[in-house]
């Protein structure tokens, strides 16, 4: 099994390395500029490399089961008040921290700047641990311990066996005394407040979020959020998954115990995708590999080949049949979210999951809801045995992701129902990254539009929800059910 | 491609007044890629006019049909049963659309669904931009694939006027000035000395100012 490394990170040799003593066959592109073309799904994509990608001074195509991307450490740390902190992944600044003795504690302060990705937890948990091992007063201040539910939890209790001092903050302000050489920060844990006079403060400003890394993203159609990360350490998203399955996202820590932890993680997740022993040189056929039993299908009569759902497609799913001259779907990388058939202005797209039982039934209901199969559709199944009679009022759909929920559905049932409601996930919980925010964009403009005509707008609604929120929906739902014609 | 933008819902339910019944004539070539006036688009409107019939108490049908385009006659004859059997046609074609719907059935009203904007490119999903302007007299060979009648707000032809500013139009700070970037285009060619060749007065009769346009290619008429 071939398997691409990409990205200027000093670890990917070491990981070619490793990979190609378990038994795969790994090449490594470090320029993204070189790769002209990428496509194909997990267990199969098809790279075409530009001239000296690979060493060859032609083009060249080439065959990969799976794609792991790694980082660059960005050391350039924003200043703090005019004080300058220290670099996480400078190396020789924390020796000379560890090496020095104040009266002060030494400050880690993660998710500072921005978010701070997982590799920066893992960096910051050894560096805590090995200082307060040295006798060093440590204190640790963050706001998500990446560390649960991954190898890594180990190092959490470590480090506080060792004594660091572990704050969750959820307010922070510093302040650098420039004649004092001090940092003053105050932090709140949202309970306590607590003032911390420090000489050093060890920090990160993210990895590798540079032109580089966005080139990547962009060469291999990965969604990244806010702060440009290709991985959000998200509920759903494991820290080595990327939107596209198949792609990997490695971090650049180097040390040779950690990198192996690592390893026997990532090669778990790819060797679960594509699905069989990996072993070097075997060719995957696509069609034996573990893939969601589901999956999108192209009407080719009706696709105009606007290139809608390739662009919409959060998973990389949609590829374009050159010779057909229109889309197809990938069914190995396709996660069935629907988010292809609501964008498709065509009509074009079903998904194999699309459920038209209640139409053929019948409505039964006043009001209907469109529910997201994680979050809405879990509550609801809480919430209705509790409703009483109240309950047989409600006719429910469910759907793979609030992202599936298109205006016509809304506008369609609204010519049935007194009111629609859509439950769909909370932001930054959507397992499709922005499903619930495409099907509040549809309720928005149903709901203009009916300002327009002069019909109450609020007959369309949208709840953000999460699959625990039982009694959240619960009380949402009665009085839904009470204003309004229903 | 032709881009067009829905016209608002009430504009639509106004023009639709004393009628009980409307074919929604969707168009599956331009308008489904600018998300205007597509099958789905279609369906969409159809219901909102039902659900606006209802809630005013009124009655209205809307069906819906989909020829591939409706700037070609044969596309039209296909439905022309569907579209003979309603008391009015609401068109999402394009003007052009709209304009031969009214030449194939002179006896109905044929309404307009939609405001025909622009000749343009799709930047981005749910993003379009205009680019051309159907002058008619392509001059892009000049200025390096820029073009200053459709992005000069002044349609300067030889050069940027002095409102141009860190390379932005002075109508507005988010427009780019045209001839900012056909300067720094034709740089980055290596031929900037098109912009010595000074282009004269032009002859706007191969616009619209010269009155309807057509285009026969004689060799293809037999």
């Amino acid at each position: 099994m071939n398997i691409l490394i990409m990205g200027q990170s000093e670890i990917n040799g070491i990981l070619a390395e490793r990979f190609e003593k378990r038994g795969y066959s790994a090449f490594i592109i470090e320029d993204a500029s070189k790769i002209k073309a990428f496509h194909g799904e997990s267990g199969c994509f098809k790279i075409r490399l530009g001239a000296g990608a690979v060493g060859s001074g032609v083009a060249e195509d080439r065959e990969a089961a799976a794609v792991i991307v790694t980082e660059t450490a960005g050391k350039a740390m924003p200043a703090i008040d005019g004080g300058k902190p220290v670099c996480l992944h400078e190396s020789d600044d924390l020796r000379r921290i560890a090496g020095s003795r104040t009266k002060y504690p030494v400050v880690f302060l993660l998710d500072y700047f921005n978010e701070s990705p997982q590799a920066s937890t893992v960096k910051a948990l050894h560096e805590a641990r090995a200082l307060a091992l040295r006798k060093h007063n440590v204190i640790y201040i963050f706001r998500f311990m990446r560390s649960a539910g991954t190898p890594h939890e180990s190092l959490y209790q470590a480090a506080r066996k060792a004594g660091v001092t572990f704050i969750k903050y959820e307010s922070l302000d510093i302040a650098y005394d420039k004649n004092k050489d001090l940092f003053q920060i105050k932090v709140s844990d949202g309970v306590n407040e607590v003032d911390i006079l420090t000489k050093h403060v060890i920090s990160d400003s993210g990895y590798g979020v540079d032109g580089a890394y966005a080139e990547i993203a962009l060469k291999l159609r990965l969604r990244v959020n806010e702060a440009g990360y290709i991985n959000e350490d998200r509920y759903m998203l494991s820290p080595t998954l990327t939107s596209r399955k198949g792609v990997y996202y490695f971090s650049g820590d180097t040390a040779a115990d950690r990198i192996s932890e690592g390893i026997d993680y990532t090669l778990s997740m790819i060797e679960a995708d594509v699905g069989i022993p990996a072993r070097a040189g075997e060719e995957t056929d696509p069609e034996d590999v573990n893939r969601t039993e589901d999956y999108a299908i192209v009407d080719a009569e009706k696709c105009v080949f606007c290139y809608s759902c390739y662009r919409a497609c959060p998973h990389g799913a949609m590829t374009p049949d050159e010779e057909a001259r229109v889309m197809k779907n990938m069914k190995v990388a396709c996660e069935a979210c629907g988010i292809c058939a609501a964008v498709c202005p065509g009509n074009a797209i079903t998904i194999t999951t699309d459920d038209f039982s209640d139409e053929r039934e019948g409505k039964r209901g006043k009001v209907k809801l469109f529910c997201c199969e994680n979050s809405g559709a879990v509550a609801l199944q809480e919430v209705l045995p509790a409703m009483g009679d109240l309950a047989s009022k409600i006719d429910a759909e469910t759907l793979p992701c609030g992202g599936r929920i298109g205006f016509e559905q809304l506008s369609g049932a609204l010519r049935q129902y007194g009111k629609v409601m859509a439950l769909v996930c909370m932001d930054d919980a959507c397992k499709h990254f922005d499903g619930n925010k495409r099907a509040c964009r549809q309720a928005e403009r149903l709901s203009a539009m009916l300002e327009t005509a002069g019909i109450d707008p609020g007959k369309v609604e949208v709840c953000k929800i999460s699959h625990a929120m039982s009694a959240v929906l619960q009380d949402t739902l009665i009085d839904f059910l009470k204003e309004g014609a229903v | 491609m032709i881009v067009a933008e829905q016209k608002s819902f009430d504009e639509i339910a106004e023009s639709l007044e004393g009628f009980q019944s409307v074919v929604v004539a969707a168009c599956g070539t331009c308008v489904t890629v600018c998300m205007s006036g597509g099958e789905k688009e279609a369906l969409k409107l159809a219901d909102m006019l039902q659900i606006d019939a209802v809630a005013k108490g009124k009655k209205l049908a809307a069906t819906v049909i989909t020829p591939t385009r409706q700037c070609d006659m044969e596309f039209l004859d296909e439905n022309e049963e569907a579209l003979d059997s309603a008391e009015c046609i609401l068109s999402l074609g394009c003007g052009a659309g709209v304009q031969f719907l009214a030449e194939k059935f002179p006896d109905k009203v044929v309404l307009p669904g939609l405001n025909t904007e622009f000749i343009g490119v799709n930047r981005d999903l749910g993003y379009w931009t205009e680019m051309c302007q159907g002058c008619g007299d392509c001059l892009l060979a000049k200025t390096g694939g820029v073009c200053p009648v459709t992005r000069c707000s002044k349609i300067n032809f030889n050069g940027p006027c002095g409102g141009s500013f860190s390379g932005k139009c002075e109508i507005d700070k988010e427009t780019d000035c045209a001839w900012q970037l056909i300067y720094d285009r034709l740089k980055r060619l290596g031929r900037v000395e098109k912009l010595l060749e000074i282009q004269e007065v032009r002859d706007w009769r191969t616009s619209r100012d010269g009155g309807p346009r057509s285009v026969k290619r004689e060799d293809m008429i037999v």
